[in-house]
């Protein structure tokens, strides 16, 4: 099968410091976790695939087309959604006009579910709820809930979550688990990346580690969880905090 | 209330008007997309000299007023896709370079149309007086009043209800977030310059038609553009509404009052209001 993502050595320079240096990596379908300690480059890669970094040189393909120089829109009229580090929902717009603003009818999806609107209501009742508060009323978990609303309204085939779990109360986090859930079965592919080995681990069953600027370990979940060694090598996590 | 008093007001309210269309243009430029575009005055009179090319060959002042405006929004249109477009988002470049371009159309426009005061004839149908119970007031002033309501619910409606008015105020906070919704902000931002660029013109004629206009006249409507924009709050409609409302009244009274005054007012109002509310009368925080 072709792979939805694929990126072969891409180097990225920010403000003149060398951040990725050659990063390989494959994604076919479902859910791919990208893990890694805090500055190591997760951000950077994550933008770098919807083109709002530029890298100086690699290349990024989605679906076979060729990402690296094209414009962030044009990225995400591919079919390229982002929930971004931090949500970054807009704060002169209510939830409705979040989700009315991100919606294109008429761009052609290739996921299972259609979304508009209402399908993000019916994932989200709470949004529903909070249909005319503006972004930055909404507690950190709602706000979540509308950042991963506002990038489905746009039928991405691959969706791009930066530290979803970030802030999140452990009940909204089996919330936000359980949406990711309900979007690999809709047919959706999903790049996470995360700290929290629990929320990684539950989304995907793979995992890759991104250390200084690389991919360093790539593998299956249950085999990463069990290798405390490489747990406190790459990830500085001591073996009590391995546990859930 | 004293008739003059009553006079003074209705001067004030309707001058408010005026700057209030002046003034939109510049803060949907200058407030929102935070384009520091000082070519705004030279817009104005540029707008009001060609209406008064338009009006030498044509005799129609409607004609002036869409001719112009058009005229002016294709020329913001020019001006951003070949010379703004590369500076974006660098203050001190976008400054210099609208700088630039005031000096050069002010230098080509006293050049073609020399250093006399100018004005427009407004329609016959203005010219008669309006019956206002105790008084009688121009008929062209409350036409102004009018034209400037109507700008304003426009403005408003178009930044509250449509696509291009969420897509406006989402990019004001996170031009990257709209972007990777897979929509072009550019393009966006090309048209709300545009439309500043026609409300621009319209408030040329008509401001050229409500008083004289001559070359520096643009250093002049800078000026009131940026106190009313900063004494309403950067980026508020209401804000400017406001801020033209105060400005007018003021210049209004002290005009009529203290004529020797009136720029220390102005700007004695603009400093209080920035020390007590240092994001202006209806600004909010960044
Ligand atoms: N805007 C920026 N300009 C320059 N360097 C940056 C910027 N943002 C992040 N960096 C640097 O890039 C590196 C990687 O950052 P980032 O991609 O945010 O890491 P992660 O998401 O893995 O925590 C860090 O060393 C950080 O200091
Ligand atoms: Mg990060």
């Amino acid at each position: 099968m072709e792979p939805v993502l694929e990126i072969s050595g891409v180097h990225v320079y920010r403000q003149g410091s060398h951040i990725l240096k050659g990063v390989d990596l494959s994604l076919s379908g479902g859910s791919l976790a990208l893990i890694g300690r805090n500055g190591m480059g997760k951000t950077t890669l994550i933008s770098t695939i919807m083109g709002l970094l530029r890298s100086s040189e690699g290349s990024i393909r989605f679906m076979g087309q060729e990402l690296i120089g094209k414009k962030p829109c044009l990225i995400a009229r591919k079919g390229i959604g982002l929930v971004p580090q931090g949500k970054r929902v807009f704060r002169s717009l209510t939830v409705d006009e979040h989700l009315k603003l991100a919606f294109e009818p008429k761009r052609k999806h290739q996921a299972d579910i259609y979304w508009n609107v209402e399908r993000v209501y019916e994932l989200f009742p709470r949004l529903k709820e909070r249909i005319r508060q503006e972004g930055t009323r909404l507690s950190g978990g709602e706000q979540q809930m509308l950042a991963i609303g506002r990038a489905l309204v746009t039928n991405p085939s691959l969706l791009l979550m930066d530290e979803p779990s970030e802030g999140l109360s452990p009940i909204m986090m089996e919330t936000v688990i359980e949406a990711c859930h309900r979007l690999t079965a809709a047919g959706i592919s999903l790049l996470v990346v995360e700290q929290s080995l629990h929320f990684a681990s539950s989304v995907s069953d793979r995992y890759a580690i991104l250390m200084t600027g690389a991919i360093v370990q790539q593998g299956e979940f249950p085999d990463l969880l069990r290798d405390r060694q490489l747990l406190s090598a790459y990830m500085g996590i001591s073996n009590t905090r391995v546990a859930r | 209330m004293n008739v003059n008093l009553l006079m003074i007001l209705l001067n004030g309210i309707t001058y408010a008007g005026l700057l209030f269309m002046v003034a939109s243009g510049f803060t949907l430029v200058f407030g929102l997309m935070r384009v520091v575009n000082l070519a705004h005055g030279i817009f104005y009179l540029l707008a009001a000299y060609l209406g008064l090319l338009i009006y030498r060959t044509t005799g129609s002042w409607w004609l002036c007023l869409i001719g112009s405006s058009l005229i002016v929004a294709a020329c913001a249109f020019v001006i951003h896709s070949t010379l703004l477009r590369r500076v974006q988002g660098d203050d001190q470049r976008e400054t210099l370079l609208t700088l630039g371009i005031s000096f050069v159309v002010g230098d080509l426009l006293l050049a073609y149309f020399g250093g006399m005061p100018q004005r427009l004839r407004a329609p016959e149908m203005f010219s008669v007086p309006v019956s206002l119970g105790i008084l009688t007031y121009p008929g062209f002033r409350l036409f102004v009043l009018g034209i400037a309501v109507f700008i304003g619910v426009f403005l408003w409606a178009l930044l509250k209800f449509t696509q291009l008015g969420r897509i406006i105020r989402a990019g004001v906070d996170d031009r990257d977030m709209v972007a990777v919704l897979g929509i072009d902000i550019d393009w966006a931002f090309v048209a709300v310059f545009v439309l500043a660029g026609f409300i621009t013109g319209l408030s040329g004629v008509i401001g050229g038609s409500y008083l004289v206009f001559a070359p520096g006249e643009d250093i002049h409507v800078l000026t009131y553009s940026l106190i009313v924009v900063i004494v309403g709050g950067l980026g508020s409609l209401s804000g400017v509404a406001l801020g033209a409302l105060v400005v007018g009244l003021i210049d209004s009274f002290s005009k009529t009052l203290v004529p020797a005054f009136t720029m220390f007012f102005l700007f004695g109002t603009l400093m209080l209001v920035l020390a007590f509310r240092p994001h202006g009368l209806r600004g909010r925080e960044k």
